[in-house]
């Protein structure tokens, strides 16, 4: 289908017609344009506001968060560093001598004090869980304790009362010889006091100042960032509603 | 005496108006404003409804200034844009309705008549079609476009748009026949 003669007639006319408007549509039209940015405008801002909150929360986060991994790092340190302390002197104390003096003749009563001691240890940083082991101690302890009074002056570092060593020491040196029978009942008396003490040590133990404190410390600081959590919240979503009631 | 130099160069004027220039915007309106009026009063019947579609339309073309690539003509994208601000302002004003026939109805011959009619009688004439006629009619016979495009622009078949212009040609034709304008040869379509 062409176009018909009377068309192109209309065509021509209609598009080289110009009507011109009232005088006061570009007025109109430049009132809409400036109304039109006006709103615009406040839009960005709330946006460059909401994007600050943003920025603000995420910096106190990672501040906030900083301390905390740490804090927990400066309670585990020295921790490790007084069992190590703990453990150390310990076993200088007991190679030293064992390697001087009893090395040459007795090398098999040597190692079972070790031993002993290596395993008793752990029991008495834990609290002394186990009570019945100690039972076993004394016979091993038996063997070298009866000709050995030197080795005797050494167990008083590991914890055994002066009182207990000095009577056997005293009845060694009368009689020249001490029994078995005796050497086990001043062993049972000595392991009774040791018990004793670590109950007591134990006891002491779990209630630590230290520990108590830095849990404290932890939770003030958790609560103050919860806090200052809560308060840029509220603010976030304090501008995120005026942006929407806005729109 | 102050010397204001005058921008003739519309792509300059172009680019200071996508800056929201003020002055450059009015110049743009005041260049096209007389054409695009015209435009929008095809479609609209009554003036200050055409003029009110035309700003709205210039509001438009401001907005997305940004959007016009140097590809095509300014002036035809803005007509692209009044033309679609017409169309749903009458498809707003519910005065846009096509009915669906087929087109086998309208295989008919038509009078090449030649009118010698001014613009005010053309438009006349155009007014008195219905809406979905003159607007076809309009798209096709003095904007140029294509059945297809009308087709997509008025989401209508093209069908429906080949019947609308048949019957908008078969009215006018006799309208005017009846004002005595003079009509020779006949054209098959």
């Amino acid at each position: 289908m062409g176009q018909l003669k009377f068309e192109k007639d209309f065509s021509e006319k209609l598009n080289k017609r110009k009507i011109e408007p009232k005088a006061g549509n570009w007025e109109e039209l430049s009132a809409r344009l400036n109304s039109e940015e006006k709103s615009k405008r406040p839009i960005f801002w709330w946006i460059g506001i909401a994007a600050t909150i943003v920025g603000g929360i995420l910096i106190f986060s990672i501040l906030f968060n900083k301390p905390i991994s740490e804090t927990p790092e400066i309670v585990n340190t020295p921790e490790e560093e007084i069992l190590k302390e703990k453990i150390e002197p310990q076993q200088i104390s007991f190679e030293k001598p064992a390697s001087k003096e009893v090395a040459k003749p007795e090398k098999a009563s040597v190692k079972p004090v070790e031993n002993i001691f290596s395993k008793k240890e752990p029991v008495a940083n834990t609290q002394l869980t186990s009570m019945g082991k100690p039972q076993e101690t004394p016979k091993t302890e038996n063997n070298h304790t009866q000709k050995d009074p030197e080795l005797m002056k050494e167990t008083k570092i590991s914890g055994i009362p002066e009182e207990v060593i000095a009577e056997a020491s005293s009845k060694a040196n009368k009689t020249g010889e001490i029994t078995d029978a005796e050497v086990d009942a001043l062993l049972a008396e000595a392991l009774t006091k040791i018990k004793g003490d670590k109950i007591a040590k134990s006891v002491s133990e779990n209630i630590d100042a230290k520990s108590l404190l830095l849990g404290v410390e932890l939770e003030m600081e958790q609560s103050i960032r919860e806090k200052v959590f809560d308060v840029l919240k509220e603010g976030y979503f304090k501008a995120r509603t005026a942006v929407v009631n806005r729109n | 005496m102050k010397v204001i130099p005058l921008i003739k160069n519309e792509t300059q004027l172009i680019a200071r108006a996508i800056k929201n220039n003020r002055g450059a915007q009015q110049c743009l309106y005041d260049l096209h404003s007389g054409k695009m009026l015209s435009v929008c009063r095809m479609y609209v019947k009554d003036l200050h409804h055409a003029e009110e579609v035309m700003l709205n339309g210039f509001f438009k073309v401001f907005k997305y200034l940004a959007d016009f690539k140097n590809e095509g003509s300014f002036e035809g994208w803005i007509r692209k844009i009044m033309i679609r601000e017409c169309i749903s302002f009458l498809r707003s004003e519910k005065a846009l309705e096509f009915k669906e026939e087929g087109l086998e109805e309208f295989n008919g011959s038509f009078n090449n008549i030649e009118s010698d009619i001014n613009v005010d009688e053309i438009q006349q004439i155009i007014d008195s079609l219905p809406e979905g006629y003159r607007v076809v009619f309009v798209m096709y016979a003095v904007e140029g476009y294509k059945h297809l495009e009308i087709s997509k622009i008025l989401n209508i078949n093209i069908g429906t748009s080949k019947s609308q212009l048949f019957k908008a040609r078969k009215m006018l034709q006799e309208k005017l026949r009846t004002q005595n304008i003079s009509g020779y040869g006949t054209v098959k379509i």
